[in-house]
């Protein structure tokens, strides 16, 4: 194991409390909602936030334990950070900016600026060593702070929300580099993010966090198989509810009532994939064992599919085609029946 | 011939008087009339005494003037003193300006309040009080001319002294505004990339601020050159020790008049140089 940490750290008023641990070559994504801790946690891994309790190691030396009283501060750490902000040095050229960190680290000056020009061109930005930051794209600008990140050779490399700075239109393509990129570093890397696109598309493993707490940690088939928490399940795009079964039926927390094969007993997590969520204008008499009343209440276009919320017991989003919804006449307030087929209704132990 | 141009001239002359009335409004922007008068003698006051100063000088005479012995040697006291007197701000105002951006201690309001003081305080009270502790009775002052044999009042150090006093929160003021807002986050970027504080410091923190640290230390210059209250006060009217270029112009208005008007020269055209240096960043939001 590369990175090993029992995190706890107090930010405020907010206690975080997580453990996490990463091999090296593997990709780990911290995600959860806003104010779930993620940025804390980053930020006590980096050393830029003291450990309260717990302890942290990298390569199996520790650099955070107040037990024993002992603190690494981050420029003796062995990581890589590429902030949320970039944070270029704007004095600095993009040359200069990946070469600062080898001249910290003791490099002769003509080295330092050799190497970084490699680096540069490994990330594919050959021709532009002398722009400043304020001279660079989005997309440039990220591929540098990556190159900065991993010119030092890290043995731990920690990425908070990259690409969040970018505008959508980029977004998908610098993902696909930073894939690439991340790909060929043999390190420790941890993304923190809030996209999902970008936690199924880098990570190995989702490690997730909820008020400063692991809820959930697991592969991506993983938590999108098993949503456990009502942010996973729309993090990962399925109805999620929470219930009490008995026999093949399940009654929600929320209310309502729905019908699952082999529900078993007890309490459980109910998983209903959109797109297993039938729209009708009038009382469907087909085959679905559950059939439900409700009202639009959003219509929202996902690009090659629309999303319709439907109030009822349970409120529930269904997955539907354009076409459909032009059909249907769906519009916000209007009265429609929901139905589900009861295999399509998915339940595992809470 | 003649009637064809005055036909063709009218509509031309009317319609430059409309544009000239739309301009004059344009100027006015639609403010009260009393508000431009007012304005107006409101710059007045700054432009008549530089007109009037500007006008008086001896242009004939001025290159006699300004090689003579006595004005050099002002000028060379003047530029020694500021420059050493901004050299001591640099060394202790840019740490006392970093402590008071970025650390948080019980009294730092307080402290802040008193190393602004000199900004607004008669200067010739800030001289009575350094009298007071450096003087050769004074509490520090005392023990320095028994210990060291150094005394400050009265001499060139005195005036470095004086100057410094009344400088240095102009460039304390502007530095610890920029280390304030800069973004402190490329300091920490730059600690992952295993740069020690010292480098941080003067790799990323410096550069950063550098247009207010430059700013800060011309204007902290430019108002030690201009001292006056506090370097009569402590250090006296000795020429030569410490009788810097004010001092001269107060001195020759006795005596000498155009020596005063080509000192006074000197001294304005050293804070128009001032002022079109740093036009960018004073001005910067203005067109």
């Amino acid at each position: 194991m590369t990175l090993q940490a029992d995190v706890q750290a107090v930010q405020g008023g907010f206690r975080l409390n997580a453990e996490l641990w990463v091999g090296s070559g593997e990709v780990v994504a911290v995600v959860g909602p806003n104010g779930a801790g993620k940025s804390t946690l980053l930020r006590t891994l980096a050393g830029l936030h003291a450990l309260s309790d717990g302890s942290i190691s990298i390569d199996g030396v520790v650099v955070d334990c107040p037990r024993s009283r002992v603190y690494l501060p981050p420029e003796r750490r062995p990581i890589g950070v590429v902030f949320q902000r970039l944070l270029l040095f704007p004095h600095l050229s993009a040359l200069e900016n990946v070469a600062f960190g080898l001249r910290c680290g003791r490099m002769r000056r003509a080295e330092a600026r050799r190497q970084a020009g490699e680096w540069l061109d490994r990330v594919g930005l050959c021709g532009l060593e002398h722009r400043r930051p304020d001279q660079l794209s989005g997309g440039q600008a990220q591929r540098v702070a990556l190159a900065r990140a991993l010119a030092i050779a890290p043995r731990l490399l920690l990425l908070d929300e990259p690409l969040s700075a970018l505008d959508t239109g980029t977004r998908a393509a610098v993902r696909r580099d930073l894939k690439n990129g991340l790909a060929g570093f043999g390190g420790a890397k941890v993304v923190v993010t809030h996209d999902p696109a970008e936690a199924m598309m880098l990570a190995d493993r989702l490690v997730v966090l909820e008020r400063g707490r692991v809820v959930q940690v697991g592969t991506c088939q993983e938590v999108t198989a098993r949503p456990r928490s009502e942010y996973v399940g729309t993090f990962v795009g399925v109805n999620l509810f929470c219930g009490l079964a008995r026999r093949d039926s399940v009654l929600l927390d929320q209310g309502g009532v729905l019908h699952a094969v082999g529900a078993g007993e007890g309490r459980v997590f109910v998983k209903v994939h959109p797109r297993s969520v039938t729209v009708h204008r009038l009382s469907p008499d087909g085959s679905a064992r559950n059939v439900w009343r409700g009202r639009v209440l959003g219509i929202d276009d996902e690009g090659e599919v629309v999303r319709v919320t439907i109030t009822g017991q349970p409120q529930i989003v269904a997955e539907l085609t354009w076409p459909a919804v032009a059909e249907m006449g769906l519009v916000p307030g209007l009265e429609v029946w929901a139905s589900a087929k009861a295999f399509e209704v998915e339940t595992y132990p809470a | 011939m003649s009637a064809d141009v005055g036909l063709a001239q009218e509509p031309a002359a009317a319609l430059t008087s409309r544009a000239r009335r739309r301009q004059a409004k344009r100027v006015s922007g639609g403010l009260p009339v009393v508000v431009l008068v007012l304005g107006a003698l409101g710059a007045l006051l700054f432009v008549l005494p530089l007109v009037g100063l500007v006008a008086r000088v001896p242009w004939r005479s001025l290159g006699e003037q300004l090689f003579s012995g006595p004005i050099m040697t002002a000028l060379g006291l003047s530029l020694v003193c500021s420059g050493a007197a901004t050299v001591l701000c640099l060394l202790l105002g840019v740490p006392l300006g970093w402590v008071q951006a970025r650390t948080s201690f019980p009294g730092r309001g307080v402290l802040r309040a008193i190393t602004t003081l000199p900004v607004v305080l008669p200067p010739v009270v800030g001289g009575v009080a350094l009298l007071l502790v450096f003087g050769r009775r004074g509490i520090v002052g005392q023990s320095l001319y028994e210990y060291t044999g150094v005394q400050l009042p009265f001499t060139t150090l005195g005036t470095v002294l004086a100057e410094a006093f009344v400088a240095m929160p102009f460039l304390v003021l502007t530095v610890g505004g920029a280390l304030q807002s800069m973004d402190q986050g490329l300091e920490e970027a730059a600690r992952t990339l295993s740069a020690s504080k010292w480098t941080v410091f003067w790799r990323v923190t410096m550069p950063t601020i550098r247009p207010s640290l430059v700013a800060g230390t011309v204007l902290c210059w430019a108002r030690a050159l201009g001292e006056f209250g506090a370097t009569i006060t402590f250090a006296g009217n000795f020429p030569g020790r410490t009788q810097t270029l004010p001092l001269a112009v107060y001195v020759a208005l006795e005596t000498d008049l155009d020596a005063a008007i080509t000192l006074s020269l000197v001294l304005l055209t050293i804070s128009v140089g001032v002022l079109v240096a740093l036009r960018r960043y004073w001005f910067g939001g203005l067109r």
